[in-house]
């Protein structure tokens, strides 16, 4: 438990400067504030839950379990998605699970993948020109890994575009199936009435 | 020397009348509160921000909950509570002790935590608030400075919403006997010394680790909870059972 707590101290520490850096994370944060995101990743012994704030982000454990929205896949699955049609396909691979609203799941990734700032800039500010330089160059190497944020939008409108066709069909069956109970009890009355 | 008397109890290691205890325990935290955070980080080495953190993720605290952090000194537990809870929620803080509630009120108005907070100074044992009021009460190393925990723990039950959920952090006994040994060298040996030289005030940091021998230790605490009326109570020990996390539900 205290590693876990003490690096989640650590990534919330770094994440919520780098927030606070940026001018459009109000925007982002307000989309999905009081709710939790949880990304499960082969690579992390532990499970990423996010619950958001106002104007920050805190780093729970893995025993908070007041959770909205699930995300579950591996690195090498995360970094493949460059289009929409690669999320479908790791959908349905089985390669990434999501529970919860596909919308919050974009918005909570946002908050993230959206941060826009000089890492090098502000890291020098706090920590010195030399460290700062490094920092901000892994933080870049980081970034290049990132999935690539427009084909996850795309993938989301489209998903979204189908779900409404989903809900179309699913009308169009009910009203269907009762006509056809309708029909049924028509026949049965028909037979009653013949008998 | 408990059981057959109903007037004495105890204050560390010393056994004193009921009704004096709360003044005691009054003094020590008058005594303890400008310094009180800067000694937590230095007698635990940061870790307590650790064992709050846990305290926070057992607690399924969300959004537009009503929050009660009892004993809550200075804070730290709140200060988080009132940003997840939001605007929709309330966390009120509740101490005895006024110079506790002074300096925690300070402190989280610099923090900029303001609005959905209520100071309240109260006793555990008499909860001066509603049946079924609260969704989460936690009370962190605050329960073996009360008097009558019994009667504490019942007045949390009272209060706590069907399906809320009661979190103890407190400290307790240390699983092996090494770092029982190792611990009670620190306790008794090291941080009544730092108590004076950070704090000035040797005998309130000698108080804190006696009362740290006398509290109930995890099995025991564990039976006083389900004796007051609380149901599925488990703890989990954290560093090596130096303090334990009891939780406990209202159904
Ligand atoms: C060691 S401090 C803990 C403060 C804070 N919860 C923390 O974890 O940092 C213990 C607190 O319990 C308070 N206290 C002691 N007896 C109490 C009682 N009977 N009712 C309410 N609070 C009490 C003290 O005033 C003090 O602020």
């Amino acid at each position: 438990m205290p590693t876990q707590a003490l690096i989640n101290a650590f990534a919330e520490r770094l994440v919520n400067t780098a927030l606070a850096e940026d001018r459009n994370a109000p925007k982002r944060l307000a989309a999905v504030k009081g709710k939790t995101f949880r990304l499960r990743l082969d690579m992390l012994p532990w499970p990423l839950t996010m619950t958001f704030c106002a104007d920050r982000v805190f780093f729970m454990g893995e025993d908070y379990d007041a959770v909205d929205g699930e995300v579950t896949t591996s690195v090498a699955v995360l970094s493949t998605l460059r289009d929409a049609s690669q999320v479908t396909a790791a959908l349905q691979r089985g390669e990434l699970q999501l529970s919860g609203n596909p919308i919050f799941a974009q918005q909570a990734s946002q908050v993230l993948l959206g941060l826009e700032i000089d890492w090098e800039e502000s890291f020098a500010k706090r920590i010195g020109d030399v460290p700062g330089y490094w920092a901000g160059q892994g933080l870049a190497w980081l970034r290049q890994q990132r999935p690539n944020l427009d084909a996850w939008q795309q993938w989301f409108g489209e998903t979204l575009s189908e779900e409404k066709k989903l809900t179309v069909g699913q009308v169009e069956y009910a009203l269907f199936s009762d006509e056809l109970k309708q029909l049924a009890q028509r026949v049965r009355q028909l037979e009653g009435g013949e008998s | 020397m408990k059981d057959n008397s109903q007037e004495t109890t105890h204050f560390g290691y010393k056994t004193v009348e009921k009704s004096q205890k709360k003044n005691l325990v009054a003094g020590v935290f008058d005594s303890v509160a400008a310094k009180y955070d800067v000694m937590n980080d230095v007698m635990s080495f940061g870790i307590h921000r650790l064992w709050k953190r846990q305290t926070i993720d057992s607690s399924a605290v969300r959004q537009g909950q009503r929050v009660l952090d009892l004993a809550g000194g200075t804070g730290d537990l709140t200060a988080k509570f009132s940003r997840i809870v939001g605007p929709q929620g309330q966390v009120v803080l509740a101490d005895i002790n006024a110079s506790m509630l002074k300096v925690g009120r300070d402190k989280l108005r610099n923090l900029g935590i303001v609005g959905n907070v209520d100071y309240v100074q109260a006793n555990a044992e008499e909860l001066p608030f509603p049946d079924d009021h609260f969704d989460l009460i936690t009370i962190a190393f605050g329960l073996r400075n009360v008097t009558d925990k019994d009667k504490a723990l019942r007045s949390m039950l009272r209060v706590l919403k069907p399906g809320g959920r009661l979190l103890v952090l407190e400290f307790s006994k240390p699983e092996h006997d090494a770092l029982n040994t190792l611990y009670d060298f620190y306790s008794f040996n090291i941080l009544p010394q730092m108590g004076g030289l950070i704090a000035n005030d040797k005998e309130s940091y000698q108080y804190l680790a006696e009362s740290i021998r006398m509290h109930p230790d995890q099995e025991t605490l564990k039976q006083m909870m389900q004796d007051a009326g609380f149901e599925q109570v488990t703890y989990q020990n954290m560093t090596g059972g130096i303090v334990a996390l009891h939780r406990g539900f209202k159904f």
